[in-house]
């Protein structure tokens, strides 16, 4: 559940600039869509929405190396608890 | 290696103060920031194209298992970076070239590298018993590739900003382009180690399957 | 000389099967004008066909059919455990790379000399003229395309869902390939009149990138083959 707040935080950083971005610029119809368009974007939400981007991705990266590395070591923690059992097959080898 | 982890997201959340003391670009204005995002990434992106090469060319010829954690671990981390990369340059030439994609030399470099180590992560994965020693192969070609799809995409079409700009930032813009790189390579060998230490147990626990199974 | 009389040995095994089956000539050519006309029934406007893009189509072919081939090489291989007898064979393992080059170059050539006339007589483009020229661009993609391919395809042998990862590694590690073939084609098939200047330029890179990955490929062939 923790999880699911932190990318849904992670998502609204992302979208709110890019919202407003996208009111900024249908509020007219330029005549040459290419280049005027562009001109007069707003530049500052870009840049914030770039920046964000690259956060969103390295945290999403190190998070599921956690998540992968979580799954290992509790597979690993129930094999030793099969392997080290008392009167399981590890007492024959002995 | 938490540590090294810490450090560096410190150091990345710092950069905007850095960036935004850094002079205006005359002729792109704000969009220019972008700039210090985007670059610092396409140079860890082939950096960790070229260590993965050069580790899976280390796996083929010598079979150390150390090596072949470097070349899966430097190869993921290339598509980490690499969509970075990708994601940040459309928004820059939304802005600078009023088209969010275009068919220009630097960007479609990166685009077929990011598709050869996408490649080479679906055949790790899907490929089956085996792929390590194919992957580190994928790896050694993808990087042997680096300087032909340079070439030839170059030669096809140039509308990006030249190599030259590194060199001729002024004061100013030049501190933070470089505490930029400096925080990305240190992201860089964090999550290396990290990837690395995930492999290195992956392989104790199949070790430890084998084990168990032997019994 | 002996790895060169070992290869010729081995790529002589395949023509026989195909000489006496034209398994896979056939349907890899049949595959491959079928793209051309898929891409002719998407490209044409008003019964003509856009300018320069016949270049583009041809190489599309190549590279399609050119999977389709690598493929079914191997399989038959692959289904009978042929490889692995060839691999304990008394002659040195890249001998056997090159043996299975020159095949693939064999056929995905065969396939191209039926695709070139066909798509210039479909587009509207004097292949005559050019010919010399156009065969030297052809062969020495499909050697770049064959090289990287004849490797990978080999080493997938015995992976899973060979069929899908094969294009999917072979695609975005020969672009070099394709584009210096594509510029190189429509360089010599400009309407007015072929461009050596330019299609000299794309032969050097097909001829580079040929000479670097074949080298690369007969050097870790024998690694990558280990089991």
């Amino acid at each position: 559940m923790r999880v699911m707040r932190i990318a849904a935080a992670w998502l609204l950083a992302v979208l709110t600039p890019a919202v407003l971005l996208a009111q900024q610029t249908s509020d007219f119809v330029p005549v040459d869509p290419s280049m005027e368009a562009a001109e007069k974007l707003p530049a500052a939400p870009m840049v914030m929405t770039a920046y964000a981007l690259v956060w969103l991705i390295l945290i999403g990266y190190v998070w599921s190396l956690r998540r992968r590395q979580a799954r290992i070591e509790l597979e690993m923690a129930a094999l030793r608890a099969r392997v080290n059992e008392p009167d399981g097959r590890q007492a024959r080898r002995d | 290696m938490n540590l090294v982890l810490l450090a560096a997201a410190a150091m990345f959340a710092a950069a905007p103060w850095l960036i935004m003391r850094a002079p205006q670009e005359a002729t792109m204005g704000l969009i220019q920031k972008i700039f210090y995002f985007h670059v610092p990434a396409a140079f860890t992106m082939f950096v960790s194209a070229f260590v993965s090469g050069i580790a899976g060319a280390m796996y083929l010829f010598r079979r150390s298992a150390r090596a072949e954690r470097v070349c899966a671990a430097a190869g993921e981390l290339v598509v980490i970076f690499g969509a970075i990369v990708l994601l940040t340059g459309p928004i820059w030439a939304r802005k600078a070239w009023g088209v969010w994609w275009q068919w220009d030399a630097r960007l479609t470099i990166t685009l077929v590298m990011w598709l050869i180590f996408v490649a080479f992560l679906l055949l790790r994965k899907y490929g089956g018993p085996g792929s390590e020693t194919l992957s580190a192969a994928v790896a050694l070609f993808g990087m042997a590739n680096v300087p032909f799809v340079y070439w030839s995409v170059n030669i096809w079409r140039t509308v990006h900003p030249t190599t030259n700009v590194v060199p001729s930032l002024g004061p100013g813009m030049r501190e933070a382009f470089w505490w930029c790189v400096s925080a990305y390579l240190l992201f860089y060998v964090a999550l290396l180690a990290a990837r690395m230490k995930l492999e290195e147990q992956r392989a104790a626990l199949d070790e430890l399957h084998f084990e168990v199974g032997a019994e | 000389m002996k790895i060169l009389a070992a290869a010729w040995l081995i790529a002589r095994k395949d023509f026989t099967i195909e000489a006496r089956s034209r398994e896979i000539i056939a349907t890899a050519a049949f595959f491959a004008v079928a793209c051309v006309l898929v891409f002719a029934f998407s490209l044409v406007r008003e019964g003509r066909a856009p300018e320069g893009v016949a270049a583009g189509v041809l190489w599309i072919g190549i590279a399609f059919s050119g999977t389709l081939s690598l493929a079914r090489l191997f399989e038959r291989e692959r289904a009978h455990d042929t490889l692995r007898t060839l691999l304990l064979a008394p002659v040195e393992r890249p001998a056997v790379y090159l043996g299975k080059l020159l095949a693939v170059v064999m056929l995905m050539a065969a396939v191209g000399a039926v695709l070139l006339p066909f798509t210039g007589f479909l587009f509207d483009q004097g292949v005559i003229g050019a010919a010399p020229g156009l065969a030297l661009v052809m062969v020495l993609g499909i050697l770049g395309y064959a090289a990287v391919g004849t490797l990978f395809a080999a080493m997938l042998g015995r992976s899973r869902s060979r069929d899908v990862l094969l294009p999917v590694l072979l695609y975005p590690m020969t672009v070099p390939v394709l584009i210096a073939g594509v510029r190189a084609t429509a360089a010599l098939l400009d309407a007015a009149g072929p461009d050596w200047a330019t299609a000299r330029l794309w032969i050097g890179v097909l001829a580079a990138f040929d000479a670097v990955f074949v080298t690369l490929a007969l050097w870790t062939f024998e690694a990558v083959m280990e089991e």
